[in-house]
């Protein structure tokens, strides 16, 4: 079929379209021209750009917990407990090192207390105490009683074998005596098993500043409960209380325990410690 | 009243703690947590011929009884040896560990029981009977309670006595 004789050839429909690509796209093409060489030139770049970050940090800055904190805090918590083994080896050192210091701190303290009470003994060459050098308590002794004063709190006379309680005395009436009594003949009978100690008796059972000191007896052993600090010479006072007690008011057979027994010694126990000063 | 000590001793696994807590606590745990040491439970019971207050040391199981510290036997009055009737193994060294036991405290009264008896049929527990050195004093269960009371009742009847 032929073209009709007024329509355009398609060369002349290219030129055409060419024509009006210009005359609409030449602003265009323009203000892209502009935008390539503002992005490819730094320094262009930068002034447009440069204000708008200016102007998002600025705000972070002010709004950076409300908008971010929470997850923030997700993200670190999460990671915290992930890694509490890593920061406590971390930490360990730094903290080793401060107790280190705070305990030498301490003991200098305690030292220069221990000295100024030294200083302060009047008349150390009087003959009251010339005598006391000799024959009574020694300076460390005063000074050490006079620092944490040892307080009783609770006495168990025990069957030794059995661990069957005796006798008992406490500030604080305590329900489970029977069971403590036997729980402590476990732990006498397994640390002396334990270190193979032959005839040797365990003594001493303290944690922190709660001891309790045992005395042992060929059938029966007294364990006392007490805190603060025991010298020498208040220990031998107990001592001796304990055993001018037990010749007083512990028959000499002990074989069967009942609670004619136990009660007639609790009572016992309770009229001779309930008031005993041991520093006297 | 009077006081006497109660030795729970045996294999480990064998149920000594759960008889332990049955016992005094009335209570059973299905989960084995293995005893260290000794544990000490005080139960009073009255018995025909008076009360008693029985001291109970649930000792931690060994294998063979002269593992055990001998210290923990002295001033007993009464030992139950525990067994599992469904592990030989635990009833293997009866013969031996008895005659153990007995050498230490001459005086002490000892019972044998068998624990765990939910797990074992009539016939088997027959079996058992005629296959072990020994007889046995009693099967228990600490699981369902059975035999339990009666075991120590029993026991502080004869001590009290």
């Amino acid at each position: 079929m032929n073209r009709p004789a007024s329509s355009p050839s398609s060369q002349e429909e290219a030129q055409l379209m060419e024509q009006l690509r210009q005359i609409l796209l030449s602003e265009d093409r323009e203000a892209l021209a502009a935008i390539r060489e503002i992005l490819e030139d730094e320094a262009q770049l930068s002034e447009k750009v440069s204000p708008i970050i200016r102007q998002h940090l600025a705000f972070l800055k002010e709004n950076f917990r409300e908008e971010y904190g929470l997850i923030i805090e997700e993200i670190v918590s999460k990671k915290l407990s992930e890694s509490q083994d890593e920061i406590v080896n971390m930490i360990f050192p730094k903290l080793n090192t401060i107790i280190k210091k705070f305990i030498t701190a301490q003991f200098q303290i305690l030292k220069e207390g221990i000295d100024s009470q030294i200083k302060t003994v009047q008349n150390r060459f009087s003959p009251k105490n010339i005598f006391n050098r000799f024959f009574g308590p020694s300076d460390s002794d005063i000074v050490l009683s006079q620092l944490d004063n040892p307080e009783i709190h609770e006495i168990y006379l025990v069957q030794r074998d059995s661990g069957l309680l005796l006798g008992s005395f406490a500030k604080e009436k305590n329900p489970d005596q029977d069971v403590i009594a036997g729980m402590l003949t476990a732990i006498k009978s397994f640390a002396e098993d334990a270190f193979n100690r032959g005839k040797e008796d365990l003594e001493m059972i303290q944690y922190e500043n709660y001891k309790i000191f045992l005395h042992n007896l060929p059938s029966y052993y007294f364990a006392v409960a007490m805190t603060g600090s025991i010298s020498a010479s208040e220990k031998d006072n107990l001592s001796n209380k304990l055993i001018t007690f037990a010749g007083e008011n512990i028959p000499f057979d002990t074989t069967n325990v009942d609670s004619t027994l136990t009660d007639r010694i609790s009572a016992a126990l309770s009229t001779h410690f309930g008031h005993f000063n041991i520093q006297q | 009243m009077l006081s006497k000590k109660v030795i729970l001793t045996g294999s480990f696994g064998v149920g000594k703690t759960s008889l332990f807590e049955r016992f005094i606590n009335n209570k059973f745990e299905d989960k084995y947590l293995t005893t260290i040491g000794v544990k000490v439970g005080k139960k009073s019971v009255s018995t025909e011929k008076g009360d008693l207050s029985m001291m109970i040391w649930d000792i931690a199981g060994e294998v063979a009884q002269n593992k055990v510290p001998t210290s923990y036997f002295l001033g007993t009055s009464g030992i139950i040896y525990v067994f599992d009737v469904s592990r030989p193994s635990t009833y293997g060294n009866l013969a031996q560990d008895l005659e153990y036991l007995k050498s230490i405290n001459k005086l002490t009264t000892i019972k044998i029981v068998g624990n765990k008896k939910d797990l074992a049929t009539e016939a088997e527990l027959n079996a058992l009977v005629e296959e072990l050195p020994l007889p046995i004093d009693l099967f228990t269960s600490a699981k369902t309670g059975e035999n339990v009371e009666k075991l120590f009742l029993d026991f502080a009847t004869e001590m009290v006595g």
